[in-house]
């Protein structure tokens, strides 16, 4: 554990500092820190209206946060644009899919290479040198995510059209093609079937180990989160509650009181908890 | 005609040849525009209402040639045929037949450059006209007496003095001290200046500082060479007589481009305060902001004549085309028509070109991302407003262009010419069409145009004639009845349009299957979200679920629109 603690002071890519957010009275996200170490596969888990979505919507400039700092590399990102903070090399999913629905799966991804097209406007006129060398690698990524995820063969199917699980897919590939450090998975398992789970699971993987990229989750699949994170924070009414390997998250008093209520999580319920999530 | 609008499929590879039944269809129709015309026997001549059904089954060649599988030689054979050969040749004899051409390009132009805006972008703007009206007082006033008028009266106040351009320029050097002081406290602790509201407002405050001395400025630095030029002209008779016909007609090249920079320019300025709305809000911002330029053409007197117009506008010569005109036996007063129609030919070939070069592009996919979804756009790296300002811009610099070429086709320019309804007759041809297909838009506007100019006048006219006819019964001043009652139509039945875009068909396609009566209308942000609440009348919310919880829009640098799902 302390070799990943280590690990983290280290090398961490993504560092956030005392995030707050408020929504008029209610303090959606309370001071929360996480240090993202370089390509480590990071979770942020919490019982629904934790703040786990609001702290990610802050991350990637949705909203502003009222305090705190978020440093990717070194570099300051908070009073960024979303589109901004995406340049500077954070990519999200969403928690609820978010395709362009009337777009193939191509060019769901082609989108997705926007900020790295150097082509402007007059070059898409006049279709200069810029421009189709823009277009062609901006095929070839596309073409190499879709195999990097497997939707190859549906790569001229209408997005929408594609099985639920594939879709969730095509967000993740869409969102690599933005040549993230960070990609940020808002709840991708979610709806999933167990076979689809554990397709995702290796996805996930493979943008670690193959893409280098950083993966920080929100997840509800205690599976998923137990079995792939390397670290796991948890949230808990917009505060931070316990963080650590997930051996030693699952095993907290105070994440067992915040999933199942106080009293309950003392007795039988725990240790089925910690049951289904082994 | 009909049958090939009833099935709009472009045919695939393995659709039959029909290269014959096109040259079939072409040569047909054309021998009957020929004879109707009276070119081939002059004893024989239509009644106006069958030509016009003559002239407009003549054009759906072009729409066949578009659509059937056929040699791509004959293809461009019988476009150069109708498009060079006929419609001229038919234009010699009855000059009402060029007009109408020229019309129904200038209104391709304009519901091309609004199918950017509204059917890739969805962002639904409702003062298109207004860009149309920039280009054509542009022209308008440089190119008639009125530049004249202007100069000749009197000379207007010469801000020369300290004071005067004391107060913006300080009102400006207060606004940027203010708000760079307020960032430099932010910057130096951070968090201090609370609360957070009060600190929004005082930087709105000193942005509004800002704005008001620039526009101070900007208002001295256009008095001052207004009167520049008045006094140099009222120092030179022999020049300022000289203007009695406006400036030299050959400016008129150097104003068509102009008119892109200006219109693209009006684009921008009213689309960076607006663009941050959505949907219906942006919808009715964009017709405020159209009637705004209306009221001023209105209203600015002095340069515009008011609701009297501006008359006598002129058009560059092209003794070139003047001679080939003359050579080819056509009227002297049909060289100015001779010469904007092949002008508008041309200018129509560049606006496809942009318009297509522009949809096959990073751009045209960001445009169409937006209007899908924009926080996941927006999450993909692509810059809201930037973006939406893009095709703004370029919409609007379609319809100056158009503007400009407008003002010298009728030699005369009112207000009336810009009203809302003339933004509701594009988007009838935008929606008609179909949304997002170039080649449905065009269709759309000739349909329209035909229908507006042509085929009702055509029929208000027969009408009359017959006797004991009641004679309100004037299908030429129901038309806005008339497209009302297509809109609606086409919203219940077709709500993809004539010829939709492959994209369009997908997407209906697709709400056919979940909810056919509710998902068409409310569909598609802006476009079909607006239209669908107006149809149902009682205002249904036809926004998009965009904002789900815990995800708002973040409005480009401005701090205030964060509202949306709270979590």
């Amino acid at each position: 554990m302390s070799a990943l603690l280590n690990k983290a002071a280290a090398g961490s890519v993504l560092s956030v500092k005392g995030l707050t957010k408020t929504f008029g009275g209610l303090l959606a996200v309370n001071s929360v820190d996480l240090e993202v170490p370089r390509a480590g596969i990071v979770s942020v888990i919490g019982p629904n209206g934790a703040g786990k979505t609001t702290f990610f919507n802050m991350i990637t400039g949705i909203y502003e946060p009222d305090a705190g700092s978020i440093e990717l590399d070194g570099r300051d990102l908070v009073g960024l644009r979303p589109d901004q903070v995406t340049a500077a090399g954070i990519a999200r999913t969403f928690q609820n899919i978010r395709l362009f629905a009337s777009m193939t799966a191509e060019e769901n991804i082609l989108v997705g290479r926007h900020p790295r097209l150097k082509a402007g406007y007059v070059d898409a006129l006049l279709r200069t040198r810029k421009f189709r060398e823009d277009e062609e690698s901006a095929h070839e990524a596309a073409a190499v995510l879709l195999d990097f995820v497997g939707l190859k063969r549906q790569a001229q199917e209408l997005s929408t059209s594609l099985p639920y699980g594939d879709q969730r897919r095509l967000e993740i590939a869409r969102a690599l093609a933005t040549n993230p450090k960070v990609i940020l998975l808002d709840e991708p398992a979610a709806g999933m079937n167990p076979r689809e789970t554990e397709n995702l699971k290796a996805l996930i993987r493979a943008v670690r180990d193959e893409l280098g990229v950083t993966v920080v989750l929100i997840e509800h699949d205690m599976r998923l989160v137990m079995t792939l994170s390397e670290y796991i924070t948890v949230l808990d009414y917009g505060t931070k509650i316990a963080e650590g390997l997930p051996h030693v998250v699952r095993s907290d008093a105070k994440v067992m009181e915040a999933y199942l209520g106080r009293g309950a999580a003392a007795g039988e319920y725990g240790k089925k908890e910690g049951g289904a999530s082994a | 005609m009909t049958a090939s609008l009833l099935r709009p499929k472009k045919a695939g590879p393995d659709a039959p040849d029909r290269t014959l039944w096109l040259v079939a269809y072409t040569v047909l129709t054309g021998l009957l525009l020929f004879l109707g015309t009276g070119r081939l026997t002059p004893s024989v001549q239509f009644s106006s209402i069958v030509l016009s059904f003559v002239f407009a089954a003549f054009l759906g060649s072009l729409l066949l040639a578009y659509q059937w599988r056929a040699n791509g030689v004959v293809k461009v054979l019988v476009g150069v045929f109708v498009l060079i050969l006929v419609v001229p040749d038919i234009g010699r004899g009855n000059g009402s037949f060029f007009d109408l051409a020229i019309q129904m390009c200038i209104f391709a132009a304009l519901a091309l450059g609004l199918n950017i805006v509204v059917g890739q972008a969805g962002l639904l703007d409702l003062g298109y006209v207004a860009f149309f009206a920039v280009g054509a007082y542009l022209w308008g006033i440089f190119g008639s007496g009125q530049f004249q008028g202007i100069v000749k009266s009197e000379l207007p106040f010469v801000p020369l003095g300290v004071i005067d351009w004391l107060i913006p320029l300080l009102l400006t050097l207060a606004g940027v001290a203010g708000y760079l002081w307020m960032k430099a406290i932010d910057r130096a602790h951070p968090g201090s200046l609370k609360p957070k509201g009060g600190q929004r407002a005082a930087r709105a405050f000193t942005v509004l500082l800002i704005v008001i001395g620039v526009v101070g400025v900007l208002v001295l630095v256009a008095t001052l060479i207004n009167a520049a030029i008045t006094s140099y002209y009222n120092g030179q008779p022999a020049a300022l007589s000289a203007l009695a016909t406006g400036i030299n007609p050959n400016f008129f090249w150097l104003f068509i481009i102009l008119a892109v920079a200006v219109a693209a320019i009006a684009g921008v300025l009213i689309g960076l305060p607006v663009l941050k709305l959505k949907g219906d809000y942006l919808a009715i911002v964009t017709l405020g902001l159209g009637e705004v330029i209306r009221v001023f053409a209105n209203n600015l007197t002095k340069y515009t004549s008011g609701p009297q117009g501006i008359s006598g506008v002129t058009t560059a010569p092209v003794s070139v085309l003047d001679r080939l005109a003359g050579a080819l036996s056509f009227p002297p007063e049909q060289f100015k028509l001779f010469f904007l129609y092949f002008l508008v030919l041309l200018v129509i070939g560049v606006v496809i070109t942009v318009n297509v070069r522009l949809s096959r592009s990073n751009i045209g996919r960001a445009w169409v991302a937006i209007r899908e979804d924009e926080i996941a756009a927006q999450a993909m790296g692509v810059p809201l407003v930037r973006t939406k300002i893009m095709a703004f811009a370029t919409g609007a610099s379609f319809a100056g262009v158009m503007g400009v070429i407008f003002a010298a086709k009728q030699q005369f320019i009112s207000p009336e010419s810009f009203t809302f309804f003339q933004s509701i007759s594009v988007l009838t041809m935008v929606i008609l069409g179909g949304m997002g297909n170039i080649a449905g838009v065009i269709l759309g506007a000739a349909v329209v145009t035909l229908l507006n100019l042509s085929i009702l006048t055509a029929l208000s006219e027969t009408l009359q004639a017959v006797p004991n006819f009641n004679s309100n019964l004037d299908p030429a001043k129901y038309n806005r009845l008339i497209f009302g009652a297509i809109l609606v139509l086409m919203m219940l039945f077709r709500p993809e349009g004539l010829l939709p875009s492959a994209r369009q068909k997908i997407m209906m396609h697709e709400n056919d299957e979940t909810d056919p009566a509710l998902d068409s209308l409310n569909d598609d942000g802006a476009t079909g979200g607006a239209l669908g609440a107006g149809l149902s009348g009682t205002g249904a919310p036809g926004m998009p679920d965009v904002t789900s919880p815990g995800q708002a829009t973040r409005a480009e640098n401005t701090p205030m629109d964060r509202t949306g799902g709270k979590q």
